[in-house]
């Protein structure tokens, strides 16, 4: 962050978070938020707060809270919805559109305030202020409604909601690219490849809201916190620009006991945390330059027990595998949205076990969809033994 | 009401009265099957007793799918053939904490040969978690080798979900063009 921006920069102060979580908070400071907040470790000074909700003491670190700085513009961070009067609500995990937009509007109160000299009134619903609710009540929420709701917000997550596009309007086709070096998936790919190279040891990322070491050899991620989830999903959504400062260093095999020794480092799926940072950075899309028209070539199946499992992934695979088609032509074989496609196909790629075959014609739709299979005598009977399957789960 | 049969096989240990049992609605019985076998070195024939599990899904119209293991001692192979006969597919499971696992893919690929060809088969390997190796990746290696590109998956036979999704895979492999009816 530069000086001149620093002044006019609004000084936060972040309470109830975690390391990793106000690291992550200073990520975006830095770099969608342009300089424009800063954060700082004082309440004393700050002139907005974001407070995290979820903590262990969350209500009675609230009430002080609220007690002491009755009029300091806040964000509330919570995993369940909090409407609490006079605050800016943000759900977790954090969306990063959503998040700009709540520190503009904490931009605005202060400038508002600074204008007026009074103190703007948002958003009370004509209900006095509540306090955050006990831990109990939230832990019964979380597991009712809460989890039917998160599933559906998952699934937006990973393939987001896009319709379908025709193919031949160009300006609906460009909608559908994104290009994964924009993004941390990008730069997790090239370190993922890098520690393939390796014979022993991997490779270390620094620059995230914690450490994380790839250990390609073994399949493994080793991250130095638990719940990376919420984080690692708002990271991929950002951004990089030149300010992160993200490096790869490669660590031997003894630095890498040393450091499993020393910290408390968690292990976990390597490639389903690239297949997760796919999805999550695609979100319905496709990497850019793919080709619309052209066979996609699947290596094999896909680990599906120990990967997230996007609708119709199963269906995709055993299309692809019996007989290559186009991205279009897989949505129009098996009738189901583009964007599961998509989704699919992008995180494939992110583990090479898909690509798309550059030597094949470009054919036309009519005549690839007329070699499909003809239709298994015992389909009826598959069918029914699949909705007994789904629905014993 | 019709009569189906999916064929669970792969050596002993690897999980398939586990398998069998996630999936099945009624407790896995080891049915007594008794059988004629012809050794080689005797003139006599000895009759032998092998174990078969046996387990059951019911449709909701009453349609079953009989669900068999396959007796893990190779010596018992001759049975195969006999039991595969009209089966839906393969569920091969192969326990990868062994001393040779993909030595053991190998041979119940050759042993189920034809049946494979009829039909489609779905490979799960267990005990992944006691023994990592052979990775994947190799296991799929060895398949391409003999023309095969079937589903591989890490399956923990003792976690329904990961038996169910095996064999969910078979059967979109038997039609990709499968939507389940709801
Ligand atoms: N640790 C571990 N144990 C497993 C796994 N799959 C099955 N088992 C256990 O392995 C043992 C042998 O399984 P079983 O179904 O009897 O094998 P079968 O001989 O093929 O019928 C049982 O105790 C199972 O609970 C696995 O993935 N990991
Ligand atoms: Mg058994």
């Amino acid at each position: 962050m530069t000086q001149s921006t620093t002044k006019s920069a609004l000084r936060i102060v972040a309470v109830g978070m975690d390391k990793p979580t106000q690291r992550l908070l200073e990520m975006v400071f830095n770099g969608p938020g342009r300089g424009e907040y800063f954060l700082i470790e004082q309440l004393e000074v700050a002139q907005a707060c974001i407070f995290d909700l979820d903590g262990i003491e969350a209500a009675k670190l609230w009430a002080n809270y609220r007690q002491q700085y009755p009029s300091l513009p806040t964000i509330v961070l919570s995993l369940n919805h909090h409407d609490v009067a006079g605050t800016v609500f943000v759900k977790k995990p954090i969306e990063i559109e959503k998040f700009l937009k709540a520190l503009a509007k904490i931009k605005q109160m202060k400038e508002e305030e600074a204008a007026t000299g009074d103190l703007p009134q948002i958003s009370v619903k004509g209900q006095p202020a509540h306090l955050a609710p006990t831990q109990t009540t939230r832990e019964a929420k979380l597991a009712t409604e809460i989890t039917v709701e998160q599933e559906e917000e998952a699934l937006h997550q990973y393939c987001g909601y896009h319709s379908d596009i025709n193919p031949q309007r160009s300006e609906e086709v460009e909608k559908i690219y994104y290009d994964p070096n924009n993004y941390l998936q990008g730069f997790f790919e090239k370190a993922f490849a890098f520690s393939q190279q390796l014979e022993t040891g991997g490779i270390l990322i620094e620059g995230l809201y914690t450490p994380m070491i790839l250990l390609s050899e073994k399949n493994q991620l080793l991250c130095g916190c638990e719940a990376a989830e919420n984080q690692l999903r708002t990271m991929t959504l950002l951004p990089l620009s030149k300010s992160s400062h993200l490096r790869m260093i490669t660590l031997a095999e003894t630095e890498i006991q040393q450091r499993l020794a020393t910290e408390k480092l968690m292990a976990q799926s390597l490639d389903n945390f690239l297949w997760k940072m796919a999805l999550w950075t695609a979100r319905g899309k496709i990497p850019k330059g793919t080709d619309l028209s052209k066979d996609v070539v699947l290596v094999n199946w896909p680990n599906f027990t120990r990967l997230v499992l996007t609708p119709h992934a199963l269906e995709i695979s055993a299309l692809w595998i019996a007989n290559p088609y186009s991205l279009i032509d897989t949505a129009k074989m098996l009738n189901i949205p583009q964007r599961y496609v998509f989704a699919f196909f992008s995180a494939a790629c992110a583990i090479k076990l898909a690509f798309i075959d550059r030597r094949t014609d470009t054919r036309s739709p009519a005549s690839s969809l007329a070699g499909s299979r003809s239709e298994h005598p015992k389909r009826n009977l598959f069918k029914r033994l699949l909705a007994r399957l789904r629905g014993g789960e | 009401m019709s009569n189906y049969k999916l064929i669970f096989t792969g050596p002993t240990g690897a999980g398939k009265s586990t398998a069998i049992a996630a999936l099945s609605e009624i407790p896995v019985v080891t049915t007594e099957a008794k059988s004629t076998l012809r050794n080689p070195h005797q003139e006599f024939k000895t009759t032998v007793t092998v174990g078969l599990d046996y387990g059951l899904l019911k449709l909701k119209n009453n349609d079953k799918i009989h669900l068999y293991g396959t007796p893990g001692q190779e010596r018992f192979d001759f049975m195969w053939d006999i039991l595969t006969e009209g089966g839906l597919g393969l569920i091969l499971l192969i326990d990868n904490a062994r001393i040779a696992p993909l030595e053991d893919l190998r041979f119940f690929l050759k042993a189920f040969e034809d049946f494979i060809k009829q039909t489609q088969v779905a490979v799960g390997i267990t005990r992944m978690d006691l023994s990592s190796k052979p990775k994947l990746s190799e296991y799929h290696k060895e398949l391409r080798k003999l023309g095969l590109n079937p589903p591989v998956f890490d399956v923990d036979a003792r976690n329904k979900k990961d038996v169910s999704l095996l064999l969910q895979a078979l059967l979109y492999s038997l039609d990709p063009n499968l939507k389940a009816e709801r």
